[in-house]
């Protein structure tokens, strides 16, 4: 068996999955107790059969009888796997924070675990695309589920903000699809790889159109990411998706963007012979969008006054951060690429799980009402010890500083890839956005650490414990620190 | 093993002086004490070391850096072990005097350790052959001024004389330093004997060494009150009397000459440093006689007087020439410190006797007793340079010094010279002065009588010996002196009586400075408005770019920080205004513009 | 083993005291904090005596290695931070700024400390930097939590504008280190100094002397300084003033002059101006400013430019004068900004414009401790700021082969001119609060006369001794930066 097909496997058991809860909500509609453990199930299922797939893929390795040549030369390589975790596992943090009101939307829980476990299939399965229809199909399965998630809040804001995210799923589906039938007419393959592009550079008559489609496909990844000009619609999902669809967005989806990324970019990093001429439109294209997104995600997150909004906000300029290092194209590059979205998928969903203990002032739950804005955060170390510490750290490393140190070396890493191939330039930009985010950030933290205002506090206090979200907090935050003290961990699954 | 002690022993008096401070006989005991004992080891020490070549000391091992050697070494030959001896033997009498003198005050323990390390410090400058050890003497000297100058800092006029005295000496400093980084530098050590030996050699740099030695020049003009830094000294009198005395006398001032007496063999050899000391000694020497003649006030008087004495010093050192030798500047400055010791605390006496030192008050005060007319007779008559007291004695050998200057062919000899003949004559014109005002009949009638303690009495009588006898120093061969002459002797005689007797005939009917220069008194009183040009010229300036700069660091160069912050949030604010219509055109017209965008880019750059 | 001991004992007792300071009470945290402080000194000086060396493979995709190794360079400020630390910890049984818990307050206190420590003892650039962060946090905490309590939008901006301006800083310097690193194809120190002055090399030069130039901080990057110390608590301004700006000098030492040191000739003209003037700027601004605290913070911008000054020099002599200075500053600004703060303490602010009875008359002792500190500071010999302002003029008037004298000696004119006014600003403060040249018209609140005496009296003896002993004693110091190696550190 190819390994190539085998990685499909934790796709196929999530998309397996999705249909067996469609199935069980048959037999017992009226229940909303099992959905949630039996997707979670699932998904861990699922994420148990990458190392798997990957093993067997391994041994398998030499073994490519039976297969077209061409596709028998690619290797799905390792980050695609971490990916794929990522998107599995975060998939199943988004099905433990999902909200309370998706008992009521139309179709109830199953449908929602449905569409969460049908994302996580489509975001494995995008991970390990090796040619571009698959790719191009994948991704839609993967994102297409947010939409109808937001939209299944059912307020008027959430039907605005899943129209604005399916129009630009939409528009990014024309281009992308546009950039595969120009990758497909220079090529004449779907098939991603390195000889083949080569082969398409050097002609003059093909080279443009493989170019353009390139560039073409990287822009429809670009909307998954929520880079800067493709990013309009992340605001308002954030806003009003809730905390469940807000960590399918900065997980799932986001692995599959960043899978599709390093897919299309893959004959470019691993080239069997290096085409400078190519590499430089192709690097100023990802460097335009990898700053623009840096700096105009910090400044627009340096003036929200609520979590939410700043997560929105810090996920574009984060974006930006997970593309800046792709632009070295070297292995190295999409190391680092891959270990900032770990860093900062585990950050955001502490994050997010902090929100959902809802112990902010003046003791709101994130159901009931408004998001709490920052003020609302006030001396909440003192007033929740473990809520408190779990968000200052996890904020910390979205701000790239101790003791974050996991947020800081994947920063490190960024950078050395940057200065590796001599893009200093980026890296000197990149600095105005690592104080912009410390800037964003600090505010929150600011509020965190500071005095305990003097009302207000004992009602907080009075929070329910949500199990689950002290789960996602405490599993997101061991792993934080494992990999702060010891990064060697998933360093050689990185290249 | 002498010369480390008397360093170390005024240090170890002070440090028990201010562990002791509220037990005064302890304070006395430590000081007084070691003031007396430092005064027979530097006797012993003279005595020995007469007739011996100079030799080097060892103090705490030095260091050898990469680029600098600092042996930090101390040296004594027999000149300087006179001085030395001087110094400690007047520095003691006035620690003793000092013990009457604040018998009363609160802080007398700080006053005295202060005094203690004050003379550490002089001692140190003077026995120094390292030019760090001179720096740091140099420079402790000026912080003890400040403070004993200030030690009355509950008036105003202390407090500013204090500020004044620090400032304008420290200005200086900064020559000063420069001066002797750029001689260290060279020499690539802080050795004397390495820096002379570098610098007096052939192939050292001509413009370094002008250079160098005219910074080191610039700094013994502030701390010795030299033109154009002179005008702190004459404030400094608000200091308690002990304090001026051993500022005036023995220490601070004097320092400036034992450092160019010791830099003398690379000093000579820079002519434009010989130049800048001579013309600036000559024009204090003359211009602060004439305005101690004029003082309205007795301790004035006696500062412009040190500040012209010291020019003659500086004078003497600027105009001789090479084969002369530096020793007759040196050979003053001890007898200097005899003579304006004993005149500064016989005037110190008597002014606690009337309560005032203003001339009008003053006026007959040494009627009453016998004591304070003779130790005002020999400090004066050794100030006017009466030959055979010891002022006589040294000033002649100054005039034989800067007349072999002057027929030399380089140096401000010609200069230095016939200023000191004019200076000489100013000088005995001021010297009987004074005379005339503290002696001659007392309007109101005699001063109450006060019984004068012993021990002022013993230190009056040491001095007042000292003064006398001292000449004979002369003769122990320590010094290399310029031959005296009949000639110069007979014309020094001539000038002395010139002077005198123009102030005896204008003394007959009052006053002779009101006499001779009653208009110009006012002025003469003001430092001839020296201090509003200090304010005017360096003060205010200094205090108006302080101004600035303050302002300019919160206002512009802080304001580019805040700038950055400003205009981070304002595009923050326009960027999330920008997205605040819940419109899917906006993101599309948003999406259409990147494609367009990154399309164009990819294209463009590819061919 | 043994240095690991000895940083991770604050950085663990640091941590658990944030979290849980607050329910331990300030008396048995401060005897925890103390003990660590403590404990970690002991572990340090056997790991120093020892000549104890760390070297472990860390992140395997950057090549960074828990380095940690002493040299005669780090030594000095290793020894400083430890002794500042454990004396900052025992102010607290005089004040303890309010704000928050003791405990949480020691926690931070220790967290900074560790975090310089092992900056200090990095043999591996990028830990030096990770180190250089880590004390980011809980200084900012410090600040924006146990400040100044009476202005709170002051307290914010002093704490933002040293997180964020500091943070420029640092990344700009890992910018430069990352480029380094891969220049010499490893991130240790010890490796052959990068040569050449090609374009590429200047670059590195640039970025590292920007970044630890805000550090320092060198004129015109100080403006987060001021702020910062005026408002930080006593314990926090004394670790800023002796430890934070410690790591600029340390990191400028160990980073351009010895790694590129021929590139850094070609900048070094511009640092060292940058030095001369700052110290001039610092001191006029001394003369106008009118908040003492404020006042100490600008006499520390003209220290470090003699700091910079000497660095830039690049010679042997300049980098021995830079950590003279620099630990002679660390002494003597932390004792000031103890008197300050006490000062503060008992009037209610530091304002120089109120009237007050002179301390002189008032606290004796206090007072003449405030007249040593001033007069170090503004460098009197027998006191420890004479011999780094001297050797730095020296240095500077003779620096390494290949750079512009000129500039050097202008730049030396200018500090010395800078150090007189040193010498105006001293004698303005001591008239002012000393001798009580009281200003007209206001008068402040009835004097508290209680003079300096018990655990506030101990830590100032403590540092007054070293302030002396390295005044009168310099051996120790200039030996110990003489024995290091020019080149790089010892360790593989």
């Amino acid at each position: 068996m190819n390994s190539a097909v085998l990685s499909l496997l934790p796709a196929a058991v999530a998309g397996v999955g999705a249909l067996l809860v469609l199935l069980v909500d048959l037999v017992m509609p009226r229940s909303q107790l099992w959905q949630r453990p039996l997707g979670v199930v699932i998904l861990l299922a699922a994420t148990a059969t990458v190392p798997v797939a990957w093993t067997i893929g391994w041994f398998a390795h030499t073994d490519r009888s039976g297969l077209p040549e061409i596709l028998a030369s690619i290797g799905v390589p390792s980050p695609a796997r971490v990916l794929q975790v990522v998107a599995l596992l975060g998939a199943a943090a988004a099905l433990i924070l999902l909200g309370h009101e998706h008992r009521e939307a139309p179709g109830g829980l199953s449908v929602a675990v449905a569409l969460v476990l049908v994302s996580a299939a489509g975001a494995a399965s995008a991970a390990a695309s090796v040619d571009v229809i698959s790719l191009v199909v994948s991704l839609e399965v993967a994102t297409l589920p947010a939409v109808a998630l937001v939209a299944l809040r059912g307020r008027r804001g959430a039907v605005h903000a899943s129209l604005s995210l399916l129009m630009t799923s939409l528009v990014s589906f024309a281009v992308t699809v546009l950039g595969a039938a120009l990758y497909l007419a220079a090529n004449s393959s779907v098939v991603l790889s390195a000889e083949l592009v080569g082969a398409g550079l050097d002609a003059r008559t093909t080279r443009p159109a493989l170019l353009l489609g390139t560039v073409l496909l990287v822009v429809g990844m670009a909307f998954k990411l929520s880079l800067v000009p493709f990013h309009a619609w992340t605001p308002q999902a954030y806003r009003e998706g809730d905390l469940g669809v807000v960590a399918l967005l900065v997980t799932t989806s986001k692995a599959a963007g960043v899978g599709g990324i390093l897919a299309v970019l893959r004959p470019f990093i691993d080239p069997p012979a290096p085409f400078v001429l190519a590499e430089r439109g192709l690097v100023l294209a990802l460097a335009v969008l990898a700053v623009a997104s840096m700096l105009i995600g910090a400044v627009g997150a340096l003036r929200q006054t609520r979590p939410l909004g700043l997560l929105a906000w810090s996920t574009i300029g984060q974006a930006g951060w997970v593309l800046l290092p792709l632009t070295a194209l070297t292995d190295a590059g999409r190391a680092a690429a891959v270990g900032y979205s770990l860093a900062y998928a585990l950050a955001t969903l502490v994050l997010l799980a902090v929100l959902r203990r809802g112990r902010a002032l003046p003791g709101q739950h994130l159901s009931d009402g408004p998001e709490p804005a920052f003020s609302g955060f006030l001396g909440y170390v003192r007033r929740d010890r473990i809520g408190g510490a779990a968000l200052v750290f996890a904020l910390l490393v979205l701000a790239g500083l101790p003791p974050g140190v996991y947020g800081l070396l994947v920063k490190v890493g960024v950078l050395a890839a940057l200065t590796a191939e001599g893009l200093w330039v980026l890296a000197v930009i990149a600095v105005v956005g690592v104080v912009l985010g410390i800037a964003a950030y600090a505010r929150w933290l600011a509020a965190a650490l500071g005095r305990v205002p003097e009302r207000g506090a004992e009602a907080a206090a009075a929070g329910r414990t949500a199990y689950g979200a002290l789960l996602v907090l405490g599993a997101g935050c061991l792993l934080l620190i494992v990999l702060s003290v010891w990064p060697a961990l998933v360093a050689p699954f990185l290249h | 093993m002498i010369a480390r002690l008397l360093i170390v022993l005024p240090v170890l008096a002070a440090a028990a002086a201010m562990a002791l401070r509220r037990n005064d006989i302890g304070v006395r005991a430590a000081c007084v004490g070691t003031g007396l004992v430092m005064a027979v080891l530097a006797f012993v020490g003279m005595v020995a070391g007469l007739g011996r070549a100079p030799e080097v000391v060892s103090t705490i091992s030095g260091v050898t850096l990469p680029d600098l050697r600092m042996p930090w070494l101390l040296w004594t030959s027999p000149a300087i072990g006179v001085v030395t001896f001087v110094v400690a033997g007047v520095a003691a009498v006035i620690q003793a005097y000092a013990a009457w003198y604040l018998a009363t005050d609160d802080r007398y323990a700080t006053f005295a350790a202060t005094m203690s390390l004050f003379t550490a410090a002089m001692l140190l400058v003077v026995q120094s052959a390292d030019l760090t050890l001179t720096l740091i003497g140099w420079e402790v000297m000026g912080w003890c001024s400040f403070l004993l100058i200030g030690h009355w800092s509950r008036t105003e006029v202390a407090r500013r004389a204090a500020a004044k005295a620090l400032l304008v000496t420290r200005a200086a400093d900064v020559g000063f330093v420069l001066g002797l980084v750029g001689l260290a530098v060279g020499a690539r050590s802080t050795g004397l004997a390495d820096v002379l030996a570098y610098w007096t050699s052939p192939e050292a740099p001509v413009n370094a060494r002008a250079l160098a030695l005219s910074l080191v020049v610039v700094g013994v003009l502030g701390k010795s009150a030299q033109f154009p830094f002179h005008d702190w000294l004459p404030d400094a009198m608000a200091g308690p009397t002990p304090a001026s005395a051993l500022i005036h006398a023995a220490t601070m001032v004097a320092a400036g000459t034992v450092v160019l007496w010791a830099l003398y063999p690379a000093f000579v050899l820079a002519e434009p440093a010989r130049w800048l000391l001579g013309v600036s000694a000559s024009i204090t020497m003359l211009g602060a006689a004439l305005l101690a003649f004029a003082q309205s006030d007795l301790k004035r008087l006696l500062a412009y007087s040190t500040v012209s004495q010291v020019a003659l010093m500086l004078g003497a050192i600027a105009a001789v020439p090479a084969q002369v030798g530096p020793d007759a500047g040196l050979f003053h400055l001890l007898s200097h410190a005899l003579f304006k010791a004993l005149l500064f605390l016989v005037i110190g006496w008597l002014a606690v006797v009337v309560g005032s030192t203003a001339a009008s008050a003053m006026r007959g005060s040494a009627r009453a007793d016998w004591v304070s007319r003779v130790a005002l007779f020999v400090g004066l008559a050794a100030l006017a340079g009466v030959p055979l007291f010891v002022g006589g004695v040294s000033k002649e050998l100054v005039v034989e010094g800067a007349f072999e200057g002057a027929v030399s062919p380089s140096g401000p000899g010609v200069v230095v010279l016939v200023v000191i003949l004019l200076t000489v004559v100013v000088t005995a014109a001021y010297s009987t002065r004074a005379f005339i005002v503290v002696t001659t009949h007392r309007p109101g009638g005699a001063p109450t009588r006060r019984t004068m303690p012993w021990s002022v009495a013993t230190v009056l009588a040491v001095l007042t010996v000292a003064t006398t006898l001292g000449g004979v120093l002369a003769l122990t061969g320590a010094f290399v002196l310029p031959s005296s002459s009949w000639v110069w002797l007979a014309i020094s005689v001539l000038l002395i009586t010139v002077g005198v007797s123009v102030a005896w005939r204008a003394g007959l009917r009052g006053d002779p400075a009101e006499e001779l220069a009653g208009r110009f008194i006012p002025y003469a009183d003001r430092g001839l408005g020296v201090d509003r040009l200090y304010t005017d010229l360096v003060a205010r300036p200094v205090l108006a770019a302080a101004a600035v700069a303050r302002f300019l660091d919160t206002e512009v160069i802080d304001a580019y920080v805040r700038a950055t912050a400003f205009t981070a949030r304002l595009t923050g604010t326009g960027v999330v205004r920008a997205h605040r219509g819940e419109r899917p055109a906006v993101g599309t017209a948003l999406v259409a513009l990147g494609v367009l965008v990154v399309g164009i880019v990819g294209v463009m750059t590819w061919s | 083993m043994v240095l690991s001991a000895a940083l991770a004992l604050p950085a663990m007792v640091g941590a658990l005291l944030v979290v849980f300071g607050s329910a331990l009470g300030a008396r048995p945290s401060r005897w925890v904090a103390g003990a660590a402080a403590v404990g970690s000194a002991g572990l340090l000086w056997a790991g120093l005596v020892r000549g104890e060396v760390v070297d472990v493979l860390w992140v395997p995709d950057l090549g960074l290695r828990f380095a940690l190794r002493a040299d005669g360079y780090s030594v000095p400020f290793v020894l400083l931070t430890s002794l500042v630390l454990i004396l900052v910890v025992a102010h607290t049984a005089y004040e303890v700024p309010s704000g928050g818990s003791a405990g949480g307050y020691l926690g931070c206190v220790l967290l900074v400390g560790s975090g310089a420590l092992t900056a200090f003892l990095a043999g591996d650039m990028v830990l030096f930097f990770l180190a250089f962060e880590v004390v980011l946090i809980p200084m900012w905490v410090l600040i924006g939590r146990w400040g100044d309590p009476h202005d709170l939008a002051a307290r914010r901006d002093a704490a933002s504008r040293f997180l964020l301006y500091t943070a420029v800083g640092s990344t700009l310097m890992l910018v430069g280190i990352l480029l380094l690193a891969h220049r010499r194809g490893s991130t240790g120190f010890a490796v052959d100094a990068v040569q050449g002055t090609g374009p590429r090399a200047v670059l590195i030069v640039l970025l590292l002397v920007l970044g630890l130039a805000i550090k320092l901080p060198v004129f015109p990057l100080h403006t987060w300084l001021p702020a910062a110390h005026t408002i930080a608590p006593t314990g926090g301004s004394v670790l800023l003033a002796a430890v934070l700006l410690k790591l600029g000098s340390y990191g400028l030492i160990r980073l351009p002059v010895l790694s590129a040191p021929e590139a850094f000739a070609v900048i070094a003209p511009w640092l060292g101006l940058a030095g001369g003037v700052g110290v001039v700027w610092g001191g006029l601004v001394c003369l106008a400013e009118s908040d003492l605290k404020r006042l100490i913070a600008y006499s520390s911008v003209a220290h470090m430019g003699f700091v910079a000054l000497a660095v830039s020099t690049g010679s042997q002599l300049g980098i021995q004068a830079a950590i003279y200075s620099s630990i002679a500053h660390g002494l003597i600004a932390s004792l000031l900004f103890i008197l300050v703060g006490g000062l503060k303490h008992r009037w209610g602010s530091a304002s120089l414009t109120v009237a007050r009875e002179p301390l002189r008359e008032v606290s004796p002792r206090l007072g003449a401790i405030l007249v040593l500190g001033l007069t170090a500071s503004m460098g009197l010999p027998g006191l420890a700021g004479f011999w780094g302002e001297l050797l730095t003029l020296v240095a500077a008037w003779s620096p390494a082969p290949g750079r512009p004298r000129s500039v050097f000696v202008a730049s030396a004119i200018i500090a010395a001119v800078g150090a007189a006014l040193a010498a105006a600003y001293v004698v303005r403060v001591l008239r002012l609060v000393w001798l009580g040249d009281a200003v007209a018209g206001q008068r402040g609140r009835p004097i508290v006369r209680v003079d300096i005496r018990g655990v506030e009296w101990a830590v100032t003896a403590v540092l007054v001794a070293g302030i002396v002993w390295l005044g009168v004693y310099p051996y120790v110091l200039l030996d110990l930066t003489v024995v290091a190696p020019a080149g790089p550190a010892v360790a593989p």
